[in-house]
């Protein structure tokens, strides 16, 4: 039985192609901030005292190795070519983080305004003007305004990478696709806590619920949408 | 690979990461997608058809299992759920209006498939394989909800009517497990439910996506249970109202 599926993608025969093209793409970079995506900030320490101990430096080094490098190029190409860079944090309202829900509380992912797990991490933060989405749940379209912006801007299609692949990643792809967006996914733009967790997100989510591509793929798909759309006038030639 | 690390199966009562038991005021059992044309054998188009053509050696196993495990789990859990006048709701896929442009683009994928789907016959709500197979259908006053999505508690009412009735812990039972159901249960925490998922009354046609569904359930969305957990911790559960005294749960 096993290898004899993928997954849906087999009876849907997979989603229709979904490039890159200038004017209706928005990059989503999502919980790339300090208490995520640090060592030794909070959800690190939370996840150090679980069975997952030992796993983590195997994190931590995709982060630093793959996943940070690659999404400072997405973020660049884009930029160059006028393709809005929406970033995506995990950030309460409540300074007591009392409008986190039952299971954030429990899994102790809390993370007060201000604080400086709030803070994107080195390399990644936002440019000036550029959209922040604050969310308090997994998915960003579940406690933000994410839908209604990405409308007003025309955009149709995100480029997704962030952490954790199989967690917010997941919940933010899935619930894209529900609204009609479609995703591309960057199979190296992402991590999860184990190699494994990865790997079976990928599996869940390719061709079922988004198109996963490598960052390589990516940006040259983002050039050539440049070449091939033209771009924002305010954003001069591609790098 | 889902079971290096053991898997979700130790992470289930013994060790539950997620701290709550199912009470009886509460709670409802959802059932997902529980229609002929994902779970009848012999149903004509759909899932069920798309896998007797294209893949017979899984498909046997999957119906053997939706026969003999989880319809009959699942038909026990509405009846202990409808025994102590607790809310049952149910997910369909259907449009509430009909045609293809309701579709999200990638659902529409799976209407338009090259796998022997087809998409006229699953559109229309009509249709024998738009049906709730037996020994899963709702009786009076038991929501029913279109969805055209994976996941229920988008672009429906699904959220409001549990809210109505006081419920904040949602037992999901029904398929595809790492489909729809799974997309569901994303859906229910962000909203704030607790969720549970019962491993014994979930059907997938990939037996390792079922798995790694369900680890996904125990680490993070909330817990996984068996039918016979269920029964238990609802069985008994303190404070309860007593069904005979209850008019209008529901």
């Amino acid at each position: 039985m096993h290898g004899a599926f993928r997954g849906i993608v087999d009876v849907t025969g997979g989603l229709p192609e979904c490039v890159v093209r200038a004017r209706s793409t928005a990059a989503m970079v999502v919980d790339m901030q300090v208490a995520g995506a640090a060592r030794g900030y909070e959800f690190g320490r939370v996840s150090a005292a679980s069975a997952v101990r030992e796993e983590m430096e195997y994190f931590f080094q995709r982060l630093e190795c793959t996943v940070i490098p690659n999404l400072m190029r997405l973020q660049a190409a884009c930029r160059s070519v006028g393709i809005p860079v929406v970033h995506v944090r995990l950030m309460n309202s409540a300074g007591d983080c009392a409008d986190a829900n039952w299971r954030y509380k429990e899994l102790g992912l809390l993370v007060p305004p201000g604080s400086e797990g709030s803070e994107f991490v080195d390399g990644l933060g936002p440019e000036d003007g550029e959209i922040v989405l604050n969310k308090t749940t997994s998915n960003v379209f579940a406690s933000t305004n994410a839908d209604q912006v990405l409308r007003v801007l025309g955009i149709d299609r995100l480029i997704m990478g962030g952490i954790v692949t199989n967690n917010c990643i997941e919940s933010c792809a899935r619930g894209a696709t529900d609204l009609g967006y479609q995703v591309i996914l960057l199979e190296d733009g992402c991590a999860a806590w184990t190699a494994n967790g990865h790997q079976h997100a990928m599996a869940h989510l390719d061709g079922n619920f988004c198109t996963v591509k490598t960052l390589d793929t990516v940006v040259s798909e983002v050039q050539g949408a440049y070449d091939r759309d033209g771009g924002d006038s305010k954003a001069g030639s591609p790098a | 690979m889902v079971n290096e690390t053991g898997g979700w199966r130790a992470l289930t009562s013994e060790s539950p990461t997620a701290g709550f038991r199912l009470g009886r005021d509460s709670t409802a059992l959802v059932a997902v997608d529980m229609q002929r044309k994902s779970c009848d054998r012999n149903a004509e188009r759909g899932l069920s058809a798309w896998l007797r053509h294209a893949k017979p050696e899984g498909a046997d196993a999957y119906f053997d299992r939706l026969e003999r495990t989880v319809i009959p789990n699942v038909a026990r859990l509405l009846e202990l759920f409808r025994r102590h006048r607790m809310t049952v709701m149910h997910f369909v896929v259907g449009p509430e209006r009909g045609g293809v442009d309701e579709l999200p683009p990638a659902f529409r994928a799976l209407y338009t498939a090259q796998g022997g789907l087809d998409e006229r016959g699953l559109l229309d709500t009509d249709a024998p394989e738009f049906e709730i197979v037996e020994g899963a259908r709702p009786i009076d006053g038991e929501p029913v909800i279109r969805k055209v999505t994976y996941g229920g508690f988008t672009r429906t009412d699904a959220s409001e009517v549990l809210r109505a009735r006081g419920i904040d812990t949602i037992v999901l039972v029904g398929g595809t497990t790492h489909v729809c159901v799974e997309a569901t249960a994303r859906g229910a925490v962000d909203l704030g439910f607790r969720v549970a998922g019962v491993e014994d009354a979930l059907i997938d046609f990939d037996p390792l996506m079922q798995d790694a569904a369900l680890l996904t359930f125990a680490t993070t969305l909330g817990r996984v249970v068996s039918t016979g957990r269920v029964v238990e911790e609802i069985e008994t559960a303190g404070g309860a109202r007593p069904a005979s005294s209850v008019t209008d749960v529901r």
